[in-house]
């Protein structure tokens, strides 16, 4: 008993700032691949021929450029973009500079979740919209993306929980958070015990999510 | 007025090429509440797709009030669009939207003002009968209601053509009635020109006072509907009919080739004489009447009877005759060309 103890008593001391950390990746990171990813999606999704906004060779360039991301293993992104991140955030490593390639293997992801979901409406409604003389502004703001925002939340609920893993993998290369901790102290420093907790704290926080993430949906939805 | 001039539309695929539409004449006068009846593939949805423009024909022209929307570039092309309503048979609401904010949608699109709109809004709802679901989501709505909210809808911005693209498919037929009676009423309270599309002949019966009959990609026959109906001459029109009086026919007709099988079509000024009774009379030609059938158009009736006549040659010359003078359509049925 005493010594359940002070195993809640060191997980205590240890976990609020790699907690902190990861966080702070994560919801950087989705924030910034939600901005950068949902204009892409959509642009990919209306530009294909058949949609309201035909621009073949644009829609070519945007899907090469979606796959050649998505193709690259996280690992390998991580250390090919140091140059970018140190752009950016002045720094190759650390918590900050880790959001960087974060989120840029998210955006292509979030861009094919958000294609998918337009892809998925139904082409009456547009078609409805068409009809009444709205533009492809206005049917990209007023229908598109409304109708589309329930299955875009499911889309960026899947998205944070893919962040939550990527940003464990940040930790391995000096991004800290939990990932950081778990490697350390319980792979490298043999407690067991910290990395066990690490796995319940990361557990409890997935599921959160896709808790919240399904209310959200559900709530959205008519 | 809408004018559909020498209009076609190919779909050219990668190693062949569909001929939706060939060749199609139409002319729709203001007020007319337009038929246009096929089976599915004939290439009805094209064709109504082509008038405002959702489809781009190959060749050919529209002509709107003298107006070629053809030669129109986008934006003048979206500005007719808000002139042309249109419904749907899956009735395309905007789920995430109330019923007042899908009637909204056409003025907010427009460019209206606010306090412009909310007026509007209510005055559709009110012709729609549908006030106290202003504020209930598509998905709370039974098909008719829905339909109703996308008439309302189609029309927000003041159209005077409403295009109906099968918009009583999904509906049961009592919802179809009162669909159909809105439709009517809106034609003739507001003056609205109604295109409908359609595989459904009551629709036709019940409110089109022109009909197309339209089967792969072709108008095989067109016209105002009594006269269509009573006299149908394509094979797709009589199969559409589906001839109550031809029902049973061939199974009775013997192989008796001496006898001839005859469909009279008694319109409204012949219907009252006892045009059979006179016949025999007069020519002295046998008759055995096989199946008879009274239909309504519109308030019109018109009634079909098939009778066996029997006799020498000669006779049954004088009583072909007799019948053609009284005004009766005559059509021989031959074996061959038999319509189920």
């Amino acid at each position: 008993m005493n010594e359940l103890y002070n195993i809640l008593l060191k997980l205590l001391e240890l976990m609020p700032q790699p907690l902190l950390e990861t966080l702070y990746m994560v919801v950087s990171a989705t924030v910034f691949s939600v901005l950068f990813g949902t204009p892409l999606g959509i642009a990919t999704a209306v530009s294909e021929e058949t949609h309201i906004w035909p621009h073949k060779s644009l829609n070519k360039v945007l899907n090469l450029l979606i796959n050649i991301a998505r193709s690259l293993p996280f690992i390998i992104l991580m250390i090919a973009v140091f140059p970018l991140s140190k752009l950016l955030v002045g720094r190759r490593i650390g918590t900050t500079a880790a959001i960087v390639p974060l989120t840029i293997a998210a955006i292509p992801f979030v861009a094919r979740l958000v294609e998918a979901s337009v892809k998925e409406l139904s082409w009456g409604i547009i078609e409805a919209a068409l009809s009444m003389g709205a533009n492809v502004r206005q049917i990209i703001f007023k229908v598109i993306l409304p109708e589309a925002l329930p299955s875009i939340v499911s889309g960026i609920t899947l998205t944070v929980i893919n962040l939550i893993s990527y940003s464990a993998m940040a930790g391995a290369i000096g991004g800290g958070g939990l990932g950081d901790l778990a490697i350390r102290f319980g792979y490298q420093g043999f407690q067991e015990d910290v990395l066990i907790g690490t796995v319940i704290v990361l557990l409890i926080i997935v599921q959160l999510v896709q808790f919240l993430g399904d209310k959200i949906y559900k709530r959205l939805l008519r | 007025m809408i004018e559909v001039i020498n209009l076609s539309k190919s779909f050219i695929d990668k190693n062949s090429t569909i001929e939706a539409l060939k060749n199609i004449n139409l002319k729709v006068e203001k007020g007319d509440i337009y038929g246009i009846i096929g089976l599915s593939g004939a290439g009805k949805s094209t064709l109504i797709r082509c008038i405002n423009r959702l489809e781009e024909p190959t060749s050919g022209s529209v002509v709107i009030d003298g107006q070629d929307i053809m030669k129109l570039k986008d934006e003048h092309m979206l500005k007719v669009r808000r002139r042309i309503g249109m419904i749907f048979q899956s009735f395309n609401l905007l789920s995430r939207r109330d019923c007042s904010k899908n009637i909204a949608f056409p003025l907010e699109v427009s460019g209206c003002h606010k306090n412009d709109i909310d007026k509007r809004v209510d005055e559709l709802l009110a012709l729609v009968g549908l006030e106290d679901k202003k504020h209930s989501y598509p998905s709370q709505l039974s098909g008719g209601q829905k339909q109703r909210v996308a008439i309302a809808r189609a029309l927000a911005s003041n159209a005077d053509i409403l295009l109906c693209d099968e918009a009583t498919s999904a509906l049961d037929p009592s919802t179809t009635k009162s669909i159909l009676a809105l439709l009517k009423e809106i034609n003739a309270r507001l003056g609205i020109t109604v295109i409908l599309i359609t595989h459904q002949m009551e629709v036709i019966k019940e409110i089109c006072n022109k009909v197309a009959v339209i089967s792969e990609g072709e108008i095989v026959e067109q016209g105002a509907t009594f006269e269509l109906f009573s006299k149908p001459s394509h094979p797709v029109t009589k199969r559409f009919i589906g001839d109550k009086s031809l029902e049973g026919t061939w199974v009775y007709h013997a192989k008796d080739k001496s006898s001839r099988l005859y469909k009279l079509t008694f319109l409204q000024e012949s219907a009252h004489q006892p045009v059979i009774s006179q016949l025999i009379k007069t020519t002295g030609v046998e008759v055995n009447i096989i199946a008879g059938h009274i239909s309504n158009v519109q308030g019109k009736s018109y009634g079909n009877l098939v009778i066996e006549l029997s006799g020498a040659s000669e006779t049954l010359e004088n009583a072909l005759q007799y019948l053609i003078e009284k005004n009766l359509y005559v059509e021989e049925l031959v074996e061959d060309e038999r319509v189920v």
